[in-house]
């Protein structure tokens, strides 16, 4: 795993704005301005402002409970927020346009999140048939997957019971995806897989990243995944953002003792996960 | 010209068969205990002899059924006693007021009298037939002589005694309320269960006291004691025929001929009637068939159904019963479960509402159809659909809201419509559970459609109530083992079903 860290070693910047990319854009992906939400009068996430810039891989890390997860749910329309506002590629969410927008976005959960009675090509092709796409498209659109996603085609018949965890969530990501979505959003998507095929899921998510050029948010309880992943990562504690920038800064200048002590737990499960190496 | 005149001759039979058609038929009923059902097929034999076509609606649950059925018009007549009429009916205290209850000197009177209450509302009556059914209570002989109890004052003296009297007695005006007032019973302890029933467990000794009607064949067989009513509580029952008078203006003949019943069946004719149906277990037809032959000179045409006709008949109209019913209740109870799950707080009251159907007594529930629904299938069909909603809007709510929320979630991500929702995943999601929601309102139903045979409706309920009626095992049987026979296929065609409609990732097990 130390080698992938170096991955992200990379130009770096500690006012959280877009790296390496055009600093003027029309609209940004994805934004949430002064996002608030609250259950059961806990507050959730308390005026949180974050901005994902067109073909931006951005990892949310924070400990459980801090708001990655309201955050995707608010970008998906799935709740909406007390105060505050979220617009995608520009236009506020509202009822009227949330399901066209959901469908330019591409959401991955923990273990796929597939629909059990569907075979994997079913759940994979849903929308697509759904929205009456042509077969000759759909045929075209599930081939060029299946090879980004590498996944065995002849469990393409299977239903998800039948198949693996890495499998499963290829399959969850090629649903994702199948619609070409401007936005992609993973849940914890290594979560539920073990650690042989998590290093190879690792490796294949980030080509696929790569190769998309599209934005991408990565929620993560494990921060070397997230750098992994993302050069921007984002720490949350508690509902608001606690530091952004690449995993160096958050190192070098942490901006509160808690990314230090957050980082520092991190380390230690790590070493412990790779048997002593740092 | 011959064949003029063989048209014109074909052309009154068709005219005539389609006046024939066109005319409603005479609807004859009875009230399901042997007596009744005796007097109701001679009834119709003399009115079908008479050219009035019948139909059959014999052993009916029970005297409001019979009276609403009549009011309503879904019966024309059917065979009542005075006393029932004056005291649970009609509410009107017979005027006599001596003792013995018997005072024949104003009996005329009072006839006359119900004659034109029962005129006003279109009713008439023929008879008295000549018999008096009145209630009595009755002991076996043995444990009266021990106790030295001859008469219905006796009893304050023995609270041990155990009293379970028929379901209809216990409620009526002229039944036990009344008498445990008028001789200070005890009101506590006291069961309610079938009629014949009570008297097979006077007979076995299971209890101690029960109402019996003085006509009953059982008095003479098991040597009970008719306890005497010296405090002249029960009023006089008089036999007769009750109808409407619509359908005498209909068939004029077929009422004349009627009318020859007036006075000719007196006490003991109609024991010894009735002691050949429960004793002898001569069925109820032949008797009546037997009894107009002899005492009108009437030939019987109709003739008693064979077994194997008789069972394919049964089951399909009990196959009908279940089927409409069911699928009526598939139709609104698919759309209610859905949006008691859509809404949580229209959603309970929706189960609750249902789930009050489900405690309503089948009987109560198809008395209450009668004046919407006349008898027969409909009121069936109806209480039927009613008790098949709860298990299927229960197991659709519980199908789609045992549904995990992330997965809900997720097919909410990906953009798809409500509608789509529900199609695509939630009710293929579901499925099994609602179709054992269907599968057990199925079977519940083929059970409960046994009922039906109380208000007309047929199926294998009619040789079940008759076998208890006449205590006649086998004829039970030729009623409850078709309908167990019907359930278990269909729980078979069910799981059948499960496993073709199912999809086929929800039956592996996970992992």
């Amino acid at each position: 795993m130390p080698e992938r860290l170096q991955a992200s070693e990379l130009p770096e910047t500690s006012d959280g704005g877009a790296i390496g990319e055009p600093v003027i854009e029309p609209a940004p992906t994805l934004e949430l301005l002064g996002a608030t939400k609250r259950y059961d009068g806990k507050t959730v996430l308390a005026s949180l402002d974050l901005r994902i810039g067109h073909g931006e891989t951005v990892g949310l890390i924070g400990p459980s409970g801090s708001g990655k997860t309201t955050i995707l749910r608010l970008a998906l329309g799935l709740l909406t927020p007390d105060a505050g506002l979220v617009r995608f590629r520009g236009a506020p969410l509202s009822p009227s346009n949330v399901r066209a927008a959901r469908r330019q976005m591409g959401y991955v959960v923990q273990d796929g999140g597939l629909f059990p009675h569907l075979t994997a090509v079913q759940n994979v092709e849903l929308m697509a048939r759904h929205l009456r796409w042509e077969a000759a498209r759909i045929d075209a659109r599930r081939r060029e997957l299946v090879e980004l996603t590498r996944f065995p085609a002849d469990a393409l018949q299977r239903y998800p019971a039948q198949l693996s965890g890495g499998q499963r969530q290829r399959v969850g990501l090629m649903r994702a995806l199948f619609l070409d979505p401007e936005l992609l959003l993973l849940d914890e998507p290594l979560g539920a897989i073990d650690p042989l095929v998590r290093a190879e899921l690792q490796d294949d998510l980030s080509a696929v990243f790569a190769r998309l050029d599209k934005a991408v948010i990565v929620v993560t309880h494990d921060l070397a995944e997230a750098a992994f992943f993302a050069r921007r990562l984002v720490l949350l504690r508690q509902g608001r953002i606690v530091q952004q920038g690449s995993i160096e800064t958050l190192l070098r200048a942490p901006a509160e003792p808690f990314v230090t002590h957050f980082v520092e737990a991190q380390r230690r499960l790590t070493i412990t996960r790779n048997g002593g190496t740092p | 010209m011959k064949r003029t005149s063989a048209w014109a001759l074909l052309v009154i039979v068709a005219l005539g068969a389609a006046s024939a058609a066109a005319a409603p038929p005479l609807r004859v009923g009875s009230k399901a205990f042997a007596e009744s059902v005796i007097l109701g097929e001679a009834a119709g034999l003399l009115a079908a002899a008479a050219g009035a076509p019948i139909e059959d609606r014999r052993a009916l649950g029970g005297t409001r059924l019979c009276w609403d059925a009549l009011l309503s018009g879904a019966l024309d007549l059917y065979p009542e006693y005075t006393g029932t009429l004056r005291e649970e009916i009609l509410r009107v205290h017979q005027a006599s007021g001596d003792a013995s209850g018997e005072a024949s000197g104003d009996a005329s009177a009072d006839l006359a009298g119900l004659r034109t209450t029962l005129a006003a509302r279109g009713l008439g009556f023929v008879g008295p037939l000549g018999f008096d059914n009145r209630y009595a209570l009755a002991m076996r002989e043995e444990t009266a002589a021990r106790l030295g109890i001859r008469a219905i004052s006796d009893l304050a003296r023995h609270p041990e005694l155990r009293i379970d009297l028929s379901n209809e007695f216990l409620h009526r005006r002229d039944g036990w309320p009344g008498l445990a007032a008028r001789y200070a019973l005890p009101e506590g302890r006291v069961q309610g269960l079938d009629h014949e029933l009570a008297i097979r467990g006077l007979a076995t000794g299971a209890l101690d006291v029960t109402d019996i009607y003085s006509t009953d064949a059982e008095i003479a067989r098991d040597g009970l004691r008719v306890l005497a009513d010296d405090r002249g509580f029960f009023p006089r029952y008089q036999a007769i025929l009750l109808y409407r008078r619509d359908a005498e203006a209909r068939w004029p003949a077929a009422f004349a001929a009627l009318g020859r019943m007036s006075g000719q069946i007196d006490d003991a004719t109609m024991m010894r009637l009735n002691a050949r149906v429960k004793l002898d277990k001569v069925p109820e037809r032949t008797v009546a068939a037997d009894f107009v032959a002899e005492r009108f000179g009437v030939r019987a045409a109709r003739t008693e159904e064979a077994r194997w006709p008789a069972l394919w008949r049964r089951t399909r109209e009990h196959l009908a019963l279940v089927s409409v019913s069911l699928l009526a209740a598939i139709l609104c109870a698919l759309p209610l479960g859905i949006l008691a799950a859509r809404r949580p707080r229209l959603g309970e009251i929706l189960l609750a509402a249902v789930g009050v159907v489900q405690t309503i007594p089948s009987l109560a529930l198809l008395v209450f159809m009668i004046p919407l629904l006349g008898i027969g299938a409909r009121p069936a069909t109806a209480a039927l659909f009613l008790y098949s909603l709860l298990p299927i809007v229960r197991n659709t709510y519980a199908g789609l809201t045992s549904i995990p929320g992330p997965l809900r979630e997720s097919a909410e991500a990906l953009g798809l419509s409500r509608r789509a929702i529900l199609w695509r995943i939630e009710l293929p999601l579901a499925f099994g559970t609602i179709l054992a929601g269907v599968q057990s309102a199925a079977v519940i139903n083929i059970g409960t459609a046994t009922l039906g045979a109380l208000v007309g409706a047929g199926g294998f309920g009619q040789p079940i109530f008759a076998g208890i009626r006449l205590d006649d095992v086998s004829l039970i049987l030729e009623g409850a083992i078709p309908a167990s026979a019907l359930a278990l296929i269909v729980q078979g065609l069910f799981d059948l079903l499960e496993r073709i409609l199912v999809p086929k990732g929800l039956r592996s097990a996970p992992r």
